[in-house]
Order: C-alpha cells, then sequence, then structure tokens
C-alpha cells in the first residue's frame, strides 16, 4: 500500500472549540442572559445541566458549554470546512464573551477528529504502517504487538501549538431493539474499522479578544490543520 | 480499539486542571502564564506578550479572508506612514506628504475587507474623512504618529470592538484632525446654535 493519504480522503467526525480565560466572575449574574441569548439563535436549544460553575446546553446545531474559566462550542456533525460550524461558534462566543465581559484569553483551541473507514482492521493497521510516522523495528515490545498501531505527535512553540494522534482502531455498533419496534429484526450491528484522526490545534500566548474572532479564526485554522496533517502525510 | 472519548464532555464537577487538550482531558498541555487583565480597560500584555497577530493567523496562498486582506493593506499603510514619520522628523516635507498621499490612496482598499468588523470600519472611515476635512494640507509630526499608532494597534486587534474603536477615534479627534463628514459637523453646528 503506498502512503498517498490525504486529510481531504477523511470524514470530519467531530469538532470542538474552546477559550479558555481567567475567571470570569460574571458567570454568576449573566448565565441567564446567555441563556436567553442563545435560544434566540440556536433551535431546539435545552439546558442540560445548570450549575453556578458549569452550564451545558444542547441544541439541533451542537453542543455548548459555559464554565467560570472556558467555554466550547461542539458538533459531532461538522461540515469538512467548518464554514457552518464556526458561523454558530462565532454566535455562541460573541455572546459568551459579551456578556462575561472578558477582554482576553489563555488558549484557544480548536479540536477536529476525522476518520477514513477501511474494511477491516487490519487494512487501517497497513494504512497506519504506510505513513512511516513511527521508526521502529517491527518486532514484540512489551509483549503486547510487534507494531504500534498508534501515534501522538505534539509540537509547540511558544505561540502556537498542535497535537496530532493517528490511530487504526475497530470498534462494534450494538443496537438492541425492544420487540414492539422491530419484531423481524430486533438487533443492529455494525464493525467500523478505520484510522482515527485527531488533530488539537491551539495558542500557547494569550490572545486579546480584539485579535480573535471565532468564524475567521476557526475557518483559517482548519486550512493549517489540514494543510500540517497532509505535508506529515507525505503530500 | 481505542480510548479516545469522542462525545461532548460531561459537566462533572472536577478541579481546574492545568493542563488540557481542547474539549477533552487528555494529556496535558501546557497552560501560559496570562498577564492580561481581564476586565474593564483596555486589553494589553503585562507579563507574558500577547500572540502576534500573523502567528494568529498564518498567510496562506490557499485563501485570503477578510482579515488577511486587511492585515496586509495595514502593514503596507504602517510602512507609508513610517516611511512619512522619517522624511518629516528630517523636515523633508514634500516627501512626507508624498507617503501621506500614498497612505490616503490606499484608504478605500482597506475599507473593503470592513466586513471584519464594525470597529475596524469605524477607524477606517474615520481616517478617510479625516483625509478629505484636511483639503491637502499636511498632517503635522504629532498627527502623522497618532495615525501611525491608531493603524498599529487596529493591525495587532483587527476585530477591536466598537466601543474601544471609539476611543482610538478620538485620539485621532484629539491630535486635531476633523473625522467627521462636513455635512454632519454643519448639522451639529445648527443643532448647537438651536440649543443656545
Amino acid at each position: 500500500m503506498t502512503s498517498s493519504l490525504s486529510v481531504s480522503d477523511f470524514k470530519t467526525l467531530m469538532a470542538v472549540c474552546e477559550v479558555r480565560y481567567e475567571n470570569a466572575y460574571l458567570i454568576y449574574d449573566r448565565t441567564g442572559l446567555i441563556c436567553n441569548d442563545l435560544r434566540t439563535l440556536f433551535t431546539g436549544l435545552t439546558v442540560v445541566i445548570a450549575a453556578p460553575n458549569q452550564t451545558t446546553l444542547q441544541a439541533d446545531e451542537g453542543s455548548f458549554a459555559l464554565e467560570l474559566a472556558q467555554c466550547r462550542f461542539g458538533s459531532q456533525k461538522p461540515d469538512s470546512q467548518l464554514e457552518t460550524f464556526a458561523t454558530h461558534g462565532k454566535r455562541f462566543f460573541d455572546s459568551v464573551l459579551y456578556n462575561l465581559d472578558i477582554k482576553a484569553f489563555s488558549r484557544v483551541g480548536l479540536r477536529v477528529f476525522f476518520r477514513k473507514e477501511y474494511q477491516s482492521l487490519d487494512e487501517a493497521k497497513a494504512a497506519f504502517a504506510s505513513l512511516k510516522l513511527v521508526n521502529v523495528t517491527p518486532t514484540v515490545r512489551f509483549g503486547a504487538a510487534s507494531e504500534p498501531h498508534e501515534v501522538g505527535l505534539r509540537w509547540q512553540g511558544s505561540q502556537i501549538g498542535t497535537t496530532l494522534r493517528l490511530t487504526a482502531e475497530s470498534g462494534t455498533i450494538d443496537v438492541h431493539l425492544p420487540p414492539e419496534l422491530q419484531p423481524e429484526k430486533p438487533d443492529i450491528h455494525k464493525s467500523i474499522s478505520g484510522l482515527l484522526l485527531d488533530i488539537d490545534y491551539y495558542t500557547v500566548a494569550p490572545v486579546e479578544r480584539s485579535q480573535w474572532d471565532a468564524f475567521a479564526w476557526i475557518t483559517h485554522s482548519i486550512k493549517t490543520m489540514k494543510k500540517g496533517a497532509d505535508s506529515l502525510f507525505g503530500n | 480499539m481505542t480510548d479516545t472519548i469522542i462525545a461532548f464532555p460531561k459537566p462533572t464537577a472536577r478541579p481546574s486542571l492545568p493542563v488540557r487538550e481542547t474539549g477533552v482531558a487528555l494529556r496535558g498541555t501546557t497552560q501560559p502564564v496570562v498577564g492580561l487583565p481581564m476586565g474593564g480597560g483596555s486589553a494589553r500584555a503585562t507579563v507574558q506578550s500577547a500572540i502576534p497577530i500573523d502567528a494568529l493567523y498564518p498567510a496562506t496562498k490557499e485563501s485570503a479572508p477578510d482579515v488577511l486582506i486587511a492585515l496586509g493593506l495595514l502593514a503596507d499603510a504602517i510602512a507609508l506612514l513610517e516611511e512619512a514619520r522619517t522624511a518629516s522628523k528630517a523636515r523633508d516635507m514634500v516627501m512626507a506628504d508624498r507617503y501621506v498621499q500614498r497612505f490616503q490612496a490606499a484608504l478605500p482598499g482597506l475599507f473593503t475587507p470592513r466586513g471584519i468588523g464594525d470597529g475596524y470600519g469605524v477607524i477606517i472611515n474615520s481616517l478617510h474623512f479625516a483625509f478629505i476635512n484636511q483639503r491637502g494640507k499636511p498632517l503635522s509630526f504629532d498627527q502623522l504618529t497618532t495615525v501611525w499608532r491608531v493603524l498599529r494597534e487596529l493591525r495587532n486587534g483587527p476585530f477591536v470592538q466598537f466601543e474601544q474603536a471609539l476611543d482610538y477615534v478620538g485620539e485621532l479627534e484629539t491630535s486635531g484632525l476633523q473625522i467627521d463628514p462636513e455635512a454632519i459637523s454643519e448639522l451639529l453646528d445648527d443643532t448647537d446654535d438651536e440649543d443656545e
């Protein structure tokens, strides 16, 4: 198998954008205001958990978490260019940053999970090995296996950092339906094998609020992430 | 099998972890020392400098979003104003004015990516009217320095909030530049007369 993998071969599984800041004590006064804002901005919004320091909300567009020192937006159905994701994220972050009067961030991160499916785990492992990301002699180590099937790498400078994890994995989905719903086919079983690519792109140096716009940063960062991963894959 | 957590993190109570990755708690990310004031006033680095804007939005060949267009044009504009300041300092007023005129010609281009924010738009718009109201009169060294400094601030924080942008516009006014369109000034004068 040749190492002609590209990030464009992967399906975007999940994306999370998170900003961290010093304790924003206005959360105690304005969480309700933010929830009210979000209700007008998103559809089907429900508060899953509300605690003084931490509120989690769910909408059709994704999940929101609001905490004393961080907030994040995540979607399990993001578009590949993250433009829709970024549009929704901007609405959320603009409301939070305005209402909590946040002027600077200690860290801004975008984490995206990608998956490329293969027929079998062996095929996924072969694709993983073909990338030659790990340079160790194939021999059984730790009594476990001769070749690793997961690699984690981190590049971190004084301003930007990235972690990348690539895993050959397999899993099964087992759904047991109640007999009254599917009397002829009560169970659904599906086996999934593939490569999971997990990239976390984040800032190391503090970011001023006037420097950051969720839409601009997310849509720009996803391109940087894909370009960096493609470069690692030898493209 | 993988232990990757791909569900949205459960909001269970937990202590603040100094090292975490985005969204889910896995292996560590070094948390930087934060030295920026978090509430009220203007945000300025006190302990650790804020990230350079070019690191946050690195230039790419593939795409040119508004922010990258603005950053490129602002860099050119700042360079022109630096040249103008240098010439003005050397008492070469003709050369200084030549650079300022080139800067003025770049203002419509700077207005093009105004979609990046109201704060950005109001600063560029104010500069546009300031030059119109100058009616060809050269800028003083102090005015040049103010415009240069405001543009440097804008380039470092192009998503400046409208309220903060008004502070910058106020600085332009304080330097003696008239940043309102003439018609507005006349209307304001009329209103003042009526009040009296």
